[in-house]
C-alpha cells in the first residue's frame, strides 16, 4: 500500500515494562534537547521543513502557539517510563529503507513486541520525513515541530483542545494519513502521555483536523490485537474502537469538534488511530466498553456511531458465516452473500428432512440388537465397509444440497469429497462420520439403494427450488425390496 | 462517543465457540447417542405413523429436538425448537402472526442519519433477505440482524453435525439391516 502514507503508529505497549514505548519517542530529555542522539540526524532535515509550513501559519497562532508550546513543554515532562530506549543505530539504519516498506510494515508491527515494533515504527515515522517535504514531518516527540504544528492547527482549527486524555495512561497513537499532508496530523496525533495528563489535554488534540488532517484523537488507546486486525483488515472504513475508559473526554471531544469533522468530510479518505495505553493497563484496568472512533468525515452524533458499529459487528458477523457456507468467498455483498446462505440452510434443511425420511422407514427394523451395535459403531472409529465400485454419479442426498449443484459446496458434509474419493480413501475421513456410506449403500439391498439414488438423480435434475418441490421417492416398504408405489413426498 | 459493552475477543470467542461445539466429534458422539436413543423411544411410544410423510416429520422432530437440547439452550433457535411442540403449533402460528405485527410496527423506531442510510437495511434486498432467512432459522423472527447472523451461523454448524449423525446412522442401520437380510 504505498499509496497511503499512512504510519500507523499502532504500538501496542506493554504496561509492566514497555510503558517506555513513549519514552522512546517522547524523551523528557528531549524538552532540553539534549542528547537524543536519535533525534539529531532527523532535526536537521525536520527542522527545515518544519520552518516553512510553519511559518505560514505562525502568524496567526502566535498567541496561541505559546500556550501550546507551554503545554507541549508538559508533555514533555510526562513521559512515564524510562525503559525502552531507542537506539541511535536502528534509527539511521531503517532511515532508507522506510520509504519502501512504510506501507507494508506497519500491521506486522502491530502484533510484534512492543518494543521492537515501536523502534520500527518509530523509524518509519521518521524515515518517511524525508520524503515528506510538503509537511513539516517532525516527529512528535519534537518539541518545537510540536508547538509549532499545534499553533498552526490552533489557528486553524480554533478548536478545543480538549483531549480526552487520562492523565495517567500514556498513548502514543498514530494515524495512518494518506499523501503528504497526513504527516502532521499523524505526529500530531503520536501523543505521548505520561502520567498527569492533565495538562496534556489540551495540546495534543491537535487533530484540529485543521484542514490538512483529520487526526481524531481520543484519549486511550487501547490494546494491539483488536487494533492489529482492523488496522490491517479495514484500513479505509473501519473506526477505530477502543476498549478503555476514556469515555467522557471522548465525548466531550466529539460534541466540539463535530463541524470540524464534517469539514473534513471532504478531505482525505484514511485515517486510522491506533494507539496503545501504556499505562492504562497498570493503573486502570481496562473496562470492557468499545470506544468507537469517528471515521473521518463521518458525523458524530450518537446515533451514527451506534450504527457505525452495529454495522460492524454485522460485517463481522457476516465475514464469520461466509466461512462456514461453502462456496461464498469470492462473493461480494450483503445480498449475494446472504442468498448463499439462505440457500445453504434450505439445503441443510432439506437434507435434514430428506434423512429424516430415510430413518424412518429404516426406523421399524430397529431392534435392541440394533441398539448395541449401533453404539458400538458410533464409538468405532472406522467401518469396515469396502469401498464397492459405487460410482460417484449416484450422488446421495448431496445431490440435493447446493441449489449451485456443485458437490464441491458440500465440503463441510464432507461427503462429496467422499463421493468423489469413493475408491480411495474414504475411511480416513473424521472417525465418527462413516464416510463411505455409498458403499455402506451399496452393501445394503441395492435396489432400494440404486432406487434411491435414481430418485435423488431426478430430483437434482428437477432443479432445486427455494420451495420444495414434490419429490418422488419410491421407498420400499421394507427396507429389503424395493417397493413400486411412489410417494410424494413434499416439504 | 458511544460505548459498547462488548468483551475484547466476543467476536472470536463467537466463532470458535461454535467450531467447537458443533464440528467436535464428542459432540457429534454424544448427538448421536441421544439421537437414537430418542428414536427408540419414539418408536416405542407413539402407534406407527401411516403416512410416511408423518413418520418422517416425526424422525425430523426428534432429531431437532435433540439437537437443540444438544446446543444447550444458548441460542434463540434452540430455545426455540424445544418451545416448541407439534401440539403447540397451532398456538404457535397465532403467536407468529401477531408477533411478525408487532416486529413491523417496532421495526424503525430509530432515526437514521443521512450517511448511514443507504447502508441500511432499509434496502429492500438486503431486508427482505433478512426476511427470509429470519424465517428459516427457528425462533429468529423478530430478531435483530446481528442475533440473526449469529444464529444464522451456529444453526447451520449445528444442522451440518445433524446430517453428519443422521448419515452415519442410516449407514448403520442400513448395513445392519443388511446384514441381517442378505
Amino acid at each position: 500500500m504505498e499509496g497511503n502514507i499512512g504510519i500507523p503508529v499502532a504500538m501496542e505497549v506493554d504496561p509492566s515494562g514497555q510503558g517506555s514505548l513513549s519514552s522512546c519517542f517522547f524523551d523528557p530529555r528531549w524538552d532540553n534537547s539534549i542528547s537524543m542522539e536519535q533525534i539529531d540526524p532527523f532535526d536537521s532535515t525536520r527542522s527545515s521543513i518544519v520552518s516553512s509550513p510553519v511559518a505560514s501559519s505562525l502568524g496567526a497562532g502566535e498567541g496561541d502557539g505559546g500556550m501550546i508550546k507551554e503545554l507541549i513543554g508538559r508533555l514533555g515532562v510526562i513521559s512515564s517510563g524510562s525503559s525502552g530506549h531507542v537506539s541511535p543505530q536502528p534509527f539511521l539504519g531503517h532511515m532508507s529503507t522506510n520509504n519502501s516498506t512504510n506501507g507494508s510494515s506497519f500491521t506486522t508491527p502491530l502484533n510484534s513486541p512492543p518494543k521492537l515494533s515501536l523502534s520500527t515504527m518509530g523509524h518509519r515515522i521518521r524515515g518517511s520525513f524525508p520524503p515528506l517535504s510538503e509537511d513539516c514531518l517532525v516527529p512528535f516527540a519534537t518539541d518545537p515541530g510540536f508547538a509549532e504544528r499545534a499553533a498552526r492547527f490552533s489557528s486553524l482549527g480554533s478548536r478545543d483542545f480538549a483531549v480526552g486524555l487520562d492523565g495517567k495512561n500514556a498513548r502514543v497513537s498514530s494515524s495512518i494519513v494518506e499523501g503528504g499532508d497526513s504527516w502532521e496530523g499523524s505526529s500530531l496525533s503520536e501523543q505521548v502521555h505520561g502520567g498527569e495528563t492533565g495538562n496534556v489535554k489540551k495540546t495534543q488534540h491537535v487533530d484540529v483536523s485543521a484542514k490538512k488532517r483529520k487526526l481524531v484523537q481520543r484519549g486511550k488507546l487501547d490494546a494491539v490485537t483488536p487494533k492489529g486486525s482492523e488496522v490491517s483488515g479495514g484500513n479505509n472504513h473501519t473506526s477505530t474502537k477502543k476498549i478503555k475508559s476514556c469515555q467522557a473526554a471522548e465525548k466531550e471531544g466529539s460534541g466540539k469538534e463535530p463541524d470540524e469533522r464534517e469539514a473534513m468530510a471532504a478531505r482525505e479518505e484514511k485515517m486510522q488511530k491506533h494507539g496503545k495505553d501504556s499505562h492504562s493497563k497498570q493503573q486502570e484496568p481496562p473496562k470492557d466498553y468499545i470506544h468507537v472512533r469517528a471515521r473521518r468525515g463521518q458525523a458524530t452524533d450518537s446515533h451514527s456511531l451506534a450504527e457505525r458499529v452495529r454495522r460492524e459487528k454485522i460485517s463481522q458477523r457476516m465475514k464469520a458465516l461466509q466461512d462456514l457456507v461453502p462456496g461464498c468467498n469470492k462473493i461480494t455483498g450483503k445480498a449475494l452473500m446472504l442468498d448463499e446462505i439462505i440457500n445453504y440452510v434450505q439445503s441443510l434443511q432439506r437434507q435434514v428432512e430428506f434423512l429424516s425420511m430415510k430413518l424412518s422407514t429404516l426406523n421399524p427394523r430397529m431392534d435392541i440388537n440394533m441398539e448395541a451395535f449401533l453404539r458400538k459403531d458410533i464409538f468405532q472409529s472406522r467401518e469396515s465397509i469396502l469401498p464397492t465400485d459405487s460410482s460417484p454419479a449416484h450422488v446421495f442426498p448431496y445431490g440435493l444440497l447446493p441449489s449451485h449443484g456443485t458437490i464441491a459446496a458440500i465440503s463441510p458434509v464432507q461427503l462429496p469429497e467422499n463421493l468423489l474419493d469413493a475408491a480411495t480413501t474414504p475411511i480416513h475421513r473424521s472417525p465418527t462420520i462413516h464416510f463411505p456410506h455409498i458403499e455402506g449403500f451399496s452393501t445394503v439391498p441395492s435396489q432400494v439403494l440404486g432406487v434411491w439414488e435414481d430418485d435423488l438423480q431426478t430430483v437434482v435434475q428437477m432443479g432445486i427450488a427455494p420451495n420444495l418441490q414434490p419429490i418422488s421417492f419410491h421407498l420400499g416398504a421394507g427396507s429389503t425390496e424395493p417397493n413400486h408405489g411412489q410417494m410424494k413426498v413434499e416439504s | 462517543m458511544k460505548t459498547r459493552k462488548i468483551g475484547a475477543d466476543a467476536q472470536s470467542s463467537d466463532i470458535s465457540r461454535t467450531e467447537v461445539r458443533w464440528r467436535s466429534e464428542s459432540s457429534q458422539r454424544i448427538y448421536s447417542v441421544k439421537l437414537v436413543e430418542a428414536l427408540q423411544r419414539a418408536i416405542q411410544n407413539s402407534t406407527p405413523a401411516l403416512s410416511i410423510s408423518a413418520g418422517s416429520r416425526a424422525v425430523r422432530d426428534v432429531a431437532d429436538r435433540v439437537l437443540a437440547m444438544t446446543a444447550k439452550g444458548r441460542t434463540r433457535w434452540s430455545r426455540a425448537i424445544l418451545a416448541s411442540r407439534r401440539r403447540l403449533s397451532i398456538l404457535r402460528r397465532h403467536r407468529k402472526v401477531k408477533k411478525s405485527r408487532a416486529s413491523r410496527i417496532n421495526r424503525r423506531s430509530k432515526p437514521l442519519s443521512a450517511a448511514a442510510e443507504d447502508r441500511t437495511r432499509r434496502l429492500p434486498a438486503v431486508e427482505k433477505r433478512i426476511k427470509v432467512l429470519s424465517q428459516l432459522v427457528p425462533g429468529c423472527k423478530g430478531a435483530p440482524v446481528t442475533d440473526l447472523l449469529e444464529e444464522a451461523g451456529d444453526y447451520i454448524a449445528a444442522l451440518e453435525m445433524q446430517i453428519r449423525s443422521m448419515i452415519t446412522l442410516t449407514e448403520i442401520i442400513s448395513g445392519s439391516n443388511g446384514e441381517r437380510t442378505g
